[in-house]
């Protein structure tokens, strides 16, 4: 078997996936919080996140940190867009929310396709944010990205909980994903309030995909995976709890660390939808408390 | 037609799909009057309160103090003074009783800040229940105090007419009394209610003017005064069509 700080090795490398599940996870959370929407397009823009970084630093040649601002900006006028041209008309006709979260689907694949067409098939990744040696705790490397990841995660989780608990407009935002009519008896925008759900949630989808990028790699068909993993932390976490789908997500990576060093690394999905049925059938709730329900 | 009118409908009609829930109806409420709505289940009063709400398509003229709003959307009528405390009350559950009452003042500007505090304090002594329980998620309130609170956050609006959805749903009569008597207080101090109410008595005792509705259009509009008796008002809910 393992020793000690190879399983704590296997824990971190979790802990950082993990972290990404958590944004996106998030992610459904933001929206949900503003529209009851859920949108699969979530992984792609993870996938996009991580893509559109690398096309501006390594074809365009602009600097790293600008390169990813872009991507962040681009990705949230893509969640724009979608809102505008699928999400609003479908609202004019009174489509059902499931019409809603269908289309989203569409949209993700859409991604996928137009990724896999105007750029290519191939694997393409970004520089560290900070070259250097890993840190060394107790025997265990941690590499300076997985620092990255976990501080900007929960920089992110601190920020959104002032948002929705402090703020006026977060607050207005939860109000139009708990009783829209309502919301617009008392003067809110609720379209508005849908678009700027779908922005948020984008930029935090894209930004999960440039944490992640540098420590694996991004391709036009790894948004799936991480937009099941994302709902799955969601879910775990009561979807609508930011809070809760960042500790869901961990809670996710973390696990299926574990059953890669116990059962398999080809078990990584088994172990992630089990964790989902299990939760659907004990507790479909979630294990914390929703935001707006 | 009267020019004093703070609230004028003229044909106003709603369609759900084929079913024409509202057909032509002409409704008037005057500055400082408290105007009820009857009518039997289904008789198109939810419907009349959406249109005016403009939170349903609708055709004909709406006018709020002349100016006509048949064309204004749903989120523009708060800050023109006009709103609705909705069948079934509408809280938000998951916040807290201050968050509720918070976001009734949404439209209002920071600048109005001293009037905002003023009118949370007047929510709170109308209905001192809720001073208790501000730190309490909506949710887990009672439904008097979910009524309380609906009517609350409405006030937060500092609307100039106030329309109310069947406020006693599901009341005990105890509290049903209790809400009409706050409705009664706030109507003294010159506030314009209309109320839509199936318990017709309690409506009664406080309206100037009563509308009764049935299948989509109002058939009569009897002087609250003469209603005094339960033979009385089921004639007019049963009786012929004027
Ligand atoms: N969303 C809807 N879709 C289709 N039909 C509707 C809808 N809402 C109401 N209706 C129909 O419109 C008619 C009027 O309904 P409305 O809710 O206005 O009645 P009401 O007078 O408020 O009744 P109640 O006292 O039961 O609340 C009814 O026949 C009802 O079935
Ligand atoms: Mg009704």
């Amino acid at each position: 078997m393992y020793d000690l700080s190879t399983l704590l090795q296997f824990l971190i490398g979790g802990l950082s996936v993990g972290c990404i599940y958590g944004l996106v996870g998030i992610g459904y959370s933001v929206l949900y919080n503003s529209s009851g929407i859920i949108n699969f397009a979530q992984g792609g823009f993870v996938m996009l996140g991580g893509m559109l970084t690398y096309i501006f630093y390594s074809l365009v040649g602009v600097p790293l940190v600008l390169a990813m601002l872009a991507a962040i900006a681009l990705v949230s006028c893509l969640g724009l867009a979608i809102e505008w041209v699928v999400i609003r008309r479908l609202r004019q006709r009174n489509a059902s929310v499931h019409i809603m979260i269908l289309a989203t689907l569409a949209c993700q694949i859409l991604i996928e396709n137009a990724t896999l067409h105007f750029v290519d098939d191939k694997p393409h990744s970004i520089p560290y944010f900070t070259p250097g040696p890993p840190l060394q705790f107790l025997g265990v490397a941690v590499g300076l990205q997985i620092l990255w990841i976990i501080g900007i995660s929960l920089l992110l989780v601190f920020l959104l909980g002032l948002l929705y608990s402090r703020t006026k407009f977060g607050r207005a935002m939860r109000a139009c994903a708990i009783n829209p009519e309502v919301a617009r008896i008392l003067g809110i925008k609720v379209e508005r309030m849908v678009a700027a759900g779908f922005i948020l949630s984008a930029a935090l989808g894209a930004l999960g995909g440039i944490l992640i990028t540098p420590t694996q790699y991004t391709a036009f068909h790894i948004g799936i995976p991480f937009a099941v993993s994302g709902f799955i932390a969601a879910i775990i976490g009561g979807l609508g709890n930011p809070l809760g789908a960042f500790i869901g997500g961990i809670g996710l990576g973390v696990l299926q660390a574990v059953g890669v060093v116990f059962i398999d690394a080809g078990y990584k999905n088994v172990v992630a939808f089990s964790v989902l049925l299990l939760l659907l059938f004990l507790r479909p709730q979630g294990l914390f408390k929703s935001l707006v329900e | 037609m009267n020019t004093s009118a703070l609230l004028r409908s003229n044909g106003l009609t709603a369609s759900y799909g084929h079913v024409e829930a509202l057909k032509p109806t002409d409704v008037m409420v005057g500055p400082g009057e408290f105007v009820a709505i009857l009518g039997p289940n289904g008789a198109g009063k939810s419907t009349l309160l959406r249109a005016i709400m403009r939170l349903i398509a609708s055709s004909g003229e709406l006018y709020f103090e002349e100016r006509s709003i048949a064309r204004e959307p749903a989120h523009a009528l708060a800050a023109l003074g006009i709103t609705l405390v909705p069948e079934n009350r509408g809280i938000f559950g998951p916040m807290t009783v201050r968050e509720n009452l918070d976001l009734g003042a949404y439209i209002r500007p920071p600048s109005a800040r001293p009037e905002i505090e003023g009118d949370f304090e007047a929510v709170l002594a109308l209905f001192p229940r809720l001073k208790e329980r501000l730190a309490q998620m909506a949710g887990s309130l009672s439904g008097g105090e979910q009524q309380m609170l609906a009517i609350g956050r409405a006030l937060m609006v500092h609307p100039r007419l106030l329309l109310l959805d069947e406020p006693s749903l599901g009341l005990a009569p105890r509290l049903a009394a209790e809400i009409f008597n706050a409705l009664g207080q706030l109507n003294k101090r010159g506030l314009t209610i209309l109320v839509v109410e199936q318990k017709a008595p309690l409506a009664l005792a406080l309206a100037n003017r009563a509308y009764v509705m049935r299948t989509g259009k109002v058939i009569a509009t009897p002087d609250p005064k003469d209603i005094t008796s339960p033979d009385a008002l089921a004639h007019l809910y049963l009786g012929e069509i004027h």
